[in-house]
């Protein structure tokens, strides 16, 4: 396998691993961008790095 | 998560701990009116297509200075040893996730972005038929845009659809089932959804606060409570047109949308429909609001119940109108039930276009044609 496709491989390995099973204590929480609420803007639980973050994942139903 | 808010007002008043969440609601908007309603004041990212992956919420976590996760669905005493902790910083930064193409689209590229894609999913499903999370998040494309201008007819039913495939490959993801359920028969819910939005519009406006508008009015099958069994109400009222003599709106001047939810019928289970009926504006239909309501009538086949034969769509007060009408009735099928089956059912409306300037009094049959998952 070529190094390029090995790295589409992996990329692709990498978009498609279930984050579900990474968010287990000692590990940190995936930083991936999500639009937010308020105004639709990039925002990230990175955004907070420095304190002590509540997160919930939650639903309003 | 109000009970959390209320227990932690003090410290995050005091700055010492920053509350934050992540829905995966398909209309996160009501997210909203609910915080403001429990004058929850913290941001929210919106996560509709499940980039997390998560399977089931609510979930809780305290996550360090540094953005690692130091506990999960945490107890009183463990936000208290988490808040007396100075953690280490980690050797290592996590990598930020590549999104695949479509996922990035359908975040950033806004409205104009969905048709790439739901054609990017699409064709990942058809590249691999077991990619249950291009299923579930095909389905969150299309119910996107079915509530947008460019919606086309079918793309609520191919949602349902989509996150019917999602759940038969993985059937203990509850986020993939709560799509369902949100529009689904009493039998399958586990709670109403949004019952609340009354409520919490009323209590603002009590506040004198306005409650902010939502993107979509939930409706019907969303505001239901669960029932545990099928309940049938017997009607008083005889059927309105048995010998089909109305003439039918063969134009036709209404727009009319059916959709099952689920999209195929266990056999002994329920499935609640949905149909919609708005003017179509091309032939500058409008409602005529000077006679009388639109009525619904379903007869369930033999063996088939229906919760409620007749239906009534009040009309509003002025005299003319547009306004979508919609309709949602559940039907029970019978344990023995295989294959297909067409249930008939007809709506009557007064109905006037301005092209001529005729009003009509018109019979509109919507069949609905369901399937067993026996059939599949």
């Amino acid at each position: 396998m070529s190094r390029i496709a090995l790295t589409v491989t992996l990329l692709g390995l990498f978009a498609a691993t279930a984050s579900g099973s990474e968010l287990v204590v000692g590990r940190s929480f995936p930083t991936v961008e999500l639009p937010s609420l308020a105004d639709g803007s990039r925002a990230s639980v990175k955004d907070y790095r420095g304190k002590k973050l509540m997160l919930h994942v939650w639903a309003s139903w | 998560m109000p009970g959390w808010h209320d227990k932690t007002k003090t410290l995050q008043a005091e700055g010492r701990l920053q509350m934050l969440g992540i829905v995966q609601e398909q209309h996160p908007d009501r997210t909203r009116l609910f915080m403001q309603w429990k004058e929850m004041r913290w941001p929210i990212l919106v996560d509709s297509l499940d980039l997390l992956e998560v399977d089931v919420v609510p979930l809780t976590f305290l996550i360090d200075e540094h953005g690692v996760i130091r506990y999960t669905r945490p107890t009183d005493d463990d936000l208290e040893q988490f808040l007396a902790t100075e953690y280490a910083a980690p050797a290592d930064e996590p990598t930020r996730p590549v999104l695949a193409r479509a996922e990035d689209r359908y975040l950033w590229g806004g409205q104009a972005a969905l048709d790439d894609v739901v054609e990017e999913l699409t064709g990942r499903i058809e590249d691999d038929a077991g990619d249950a999370w291009a299923q579930f998040r095909l389905g969150v494309a299309l119910r996107r845009r079915y509530d947008s201008v460019d919606r086309r007819a079918e793309d609520f039913q191919k949602a349902v659809a989509a996150w019917g495939h999602a759940l038969a490959l993985d059937p203990n993801q509850y986020i993939w089932r709560r799509r369902i359920q949100q529009y689904g028969p009493r039998l399958d819910k586990p709670y109403p959804f949004y019952d609340w939005v009354g409520e919490a519009r009323a209590t603002l406006e009590a506040r004198g606060e306005t409650p902010p508008a939502l993107v979509v009015e939930p409706r019907g099958a969303e505001f239901a409570a669960p029932s545990k069994e099928f309940v049938s109400r017997a009607s008083e009222i005889v059927e309105p047109d048995p010998e089909g003599r109305i003439l039918r709106d063969d134009a036709p001047l209404i727009v009319q949308e059916s959709v099952v939810v689920p999209g195929v019928v266990e056999p002994g289970g329920a499935v609640r429909v949905h149909l919609v009926f708005r003017p179509d504006l091309d032939k500058k239909a409008h409602w005529n609001n000077e006679v009388d309501d639109l009525i619904v009538w379903v007869t369930p086949p033999p063996g088939w119940r229906v919760d409620q034969a007749h239906h009534r769509v009040a009309v509003p007060r002025e005299p003319v109108s547009q306004e979508l009408r919609s309709v949602e009735f559940e039907l029970d099928s019978p344990e023995g039930f295989h294959g297909s089956v067409t249930v008939p059912a007809y709506a009557l409306y007064y109905i006037c276009e301005d092209v001529d300037g005729t009003c009509l009094f018109r019979r509109r049959d919507v069949p609905v044609t369901l399937t067993s998952t026996t059939a599949r």
